[in-house]
């Protein structure tokens, strides 16, 4: 969805919510261990038995291969996601290849939780949890913001009247 | 007998540690019991004997403890011995009352109540068991304490067994052996128990089988025996197969008559109430306002006898999808559409599913939907067609059967919006339709895949409270890219209040 679509939705009260620069170092760490081990698990074995490469070549190669598809990867996530704080709720954008949009309404949301581990303790980032009454989207998590935009988003989703159960 | 009552303070029925120790044996003892019949006798599976009495023990302690108190606008819960908990339940808060009384609660004359809040995975109160005519006088005082409320008729009388409301729906027996020839509930639990004798077998079912295969290779040798012709062959086989498939329906509508005799959904001011059943009775109800998603389900044979089913999603509680458990969750297990319909009108005010302003998918969605069903025969009748020569190319029927079940489920696939309700109806052969009041939308999220993306395409999925995660939601494929926006747009602002 484009700026202008999710201005039809409503006006922003916050806006595009920053991603903390280190949150993309994190999704490449991850993405490139990941296409790395994905592609060792199968080629290595490959390699070996039908005596392609020497062995110290056949590990190498598809690990720098991985890591080099992985940070590509995240590359691509970090620049399609985004999550937009709007008036009336809260707009995720994200994937690669599954693209998929999410709006949780504001009058949805039971509670929120600002999590932190010891390295985004030392980073100064933090992620929000947003649970709602639902079924499969009943805990949604916005990954990777800076500490002081995830608490004036806290707080401005809790800025809400009182809602009986969300039914 | 005279009711146990200290101070103000109510105790449950003196019996009740049979129940609760009835319910422990059942939940911890019979995986035990299984085990030690199936399993191969060690040591440690006595000391988990030893651990279920305890536990029995403990739960026999803990109902003795159980006592409630009727307060002004609370319930005040107190349970526990050792580790004691008052839990102060405002009558505003109780949502859903689930009653369950099975042949011996009935024997007894007492009644299994559970009160359900909003949230939790837990019900807030479970009174195992009351004496009916308690059971009753909370459940009509529950009932009087919400003030936007008129009290039900008959409100007074307080010893009847199922305070009346206004009746929708009622069930007579012919119905229910419909509803047994329509659902093929016998399968499911022959499968089940199948499944159950291999799991607990150590020998894979091959013991407990072996007499049931001696006595089919006895009758086929016999069979054989009698020389008969092929044509003899195959009219005694297809009787054969008939004939079991003639005793899982029996054992279906046996089933059917069980779970639903005597089904009746009522109106009760703001509740709704349903229930019925021949050994266990089990009776739910809910605010009206807490019925989520409702599902419509019309299968082959629902058609062939001019019925369907309805049945809803209802917010709070536990989740759970035993007929026998008492929550509200069948509002007609089976109707004529147009009793659904009039059921649709009557409780959430909801147009006749015909007359929503439905609309179809993307003109080329059958293409998207048959892809894969076709590559998938394409592959198969090359691969049966090199192994089994010209006999495997048969599979290629496969080809344009997936195309036409597309085109089948393409034609019927649609979804509807109004002012008020968010509605889907997908299938081809066997039809669901779900319906959705738009303030009862939790997320809204639109979906693309690469795939989607290519063809212009885009999905809507909804997700809203107590929905079955196996089940039946809206979930909307194959949307024009624009139309899918649109939506979203206005699902979402609808969803924001």
């Amino acid at each position: 969805m484009t700026e202008s679509n999710a201005n039809d939705l409503s006006t922003p009260r916050i806006g595009l919510l920053p991603l903390h620069p280190r949150m993309r170092t994190v999704w490449t760490l991850a993405y490139a261990s990941l296409y790395a081990l994905l592609l060792t698990l199968p080629l290595v074995p490959l390699a070996v038995a039908f005596d392609l490469l020497p062995l110290p070549l056949a590990f190498l190669l598809p690990v720098v291969l991985g890591c080099l598809l992985g940070a590509g990867y995240a590359r691509r996530y970090a620049a399609l996601y985004s999550a937009t704080s709007l008036a009336d709720g809260v707009l995720i954008r994200s994937g690669v290849w599954w693209r998929g949009e999410l709006f949780v309404p504001r009058a949805r949301i039971q509670h929120t939780e600002i999590q932190q581990g010891p390295l985004d303790r030392r980073w100064g980032m933090a992620s929000v949890s947003i649970h709602t009454a639902g079924t499969r989207l009943e805990s949604i998590k916005l990954p990777g913001l800076p500490r002081p935009v995830a608490e004036s988003l806290r707080d401005v989703l809790l800025d809400r009247e009182a809602h009986a159960d969300g039914a | 007998m005279a009711p146990e009552v200290r101070g103000d303070e109510r105790r449950l029925h003196p019996f009740s540690w049979l129940f609760v120790l009835i319910t422990q044996l059942r939940e911890v003892a019979f995986p035990l019991v299984l085990l030690l019949f199936f399993g191969r006798g060690q040591w440690w599976e006595f000391l988990a004997i030893v651990g279920a009495v305890l536990l029995a023990l403990y739960s026999l302690i803990y109902s003795f403890g159980f006592r409630y108190r009727i307060g002004t606008d609370e319930l005040v819960v107190r349970e526990g011995i050792f580790d004691r908990t008052e839990r102060h339940i405002p009558f505003a808060r109780i949502q859903n009352i689930a009653r369950r009384s099975n042949v011996l609660h009935r024997a007894f004359g007492v009644t299994e109540l559970r009160l359900e809040s909003g949230g939790g995975l837990r019900p807030e109160a479970v009174m195992k068991v009351l004496r009916l005519a308690d059971a009753d006088a909370l459940v009509l005082l529950l009932r009087a304490q919400r003030p936007s409320v008129a009290p039900p008729p008959g409100a007074g009388d307080a010893s009847a067994p199922a305070p009346s409301g206004e009746p929708l729906l009622a069930l007579s027996p012919g119905e229910l052996v419909r509803l047994g020839l329509i659902s093929n509930r016998g399968m499911v639990v022959v499968a089940g128990g199948f499944a159950a004798f291999w799991q607990f077998d150590p020998g894979g079912g091959k013991h407990l089988f072996r007499p049931a295969f001696n006595l089919a290779e006895v009758a086929a040798g016999e069979v054989v025996a009698l020389h008969a012709g092929p044509l003899a062959m195959v009219l005694g086989g297809a009787l054969l197969l008939a004939l079991l498939f003639a005793l899982l329906r029996v054992l279906s509508v046996v089933l059917a008559l069980l779970v639903h005799y005597g089904f009746r959904l009522e109106r009760e001011g703001d509740r709704l109430g349903a229930g019925g059943g021949l050994l266990t009775h089990a009776h739910g109800s809910a605010r009206i306002d807490r019925l989520q998603m409702l599902h419509v389900e019309e299968s082959l044979l629902h058609r062939l006898f001019g019925r369907m089913s309805l049945k809803t999603d209802v917010a709070g509680g536990v989740r759970e999808y035993n007929d026998q458990s008492g929550k509200l969750h069948w509002l007609a297990p089976i109707a004529t559409p147009a009793q659904v319909d009039g059921l649709l009108a009557r409780i959430v005010v909801a147009p006749p599913l015909a007359a929503l302003p439905w609309r179809p998918l993307h003109a080329r969605a059958w293409r998207r939907r048959a892809r894969w069903p076709m590559l998938f025969w394409l592959l198969a009748a090359c691969g049966l067609g090199f192994w089994f020569g010209a006999p495997g190319l048969l599979a290629l029927l496969g080809v344009p059967w997936a195309a036409t079940a597309a085109r089948g489920w393409a034609g019927f696939t649609r979804y509807a919006m109004d002012e008020r309700f968010l509605a889907y109806r997908s299938g081809w052969w066997s039809r669901h339709y779900a319906v959705i009041e738009l303030d009862k939308l939790q997320v809204v999220e639109l979906m693309q895949s690469p795939f989607d993306r290519r063809a212009g395409m885009a999905g809507i999925r909804i997700d809203s409270m107590a929905a079955d995660p196996l089940g039946h939601g809206i979930h909307i494929p194959y949307l024009p890219l624009a139309e899918a926006r649109a939506l979203f747009a206005v699902l979402a602002r609808r969803a924001a209040g």
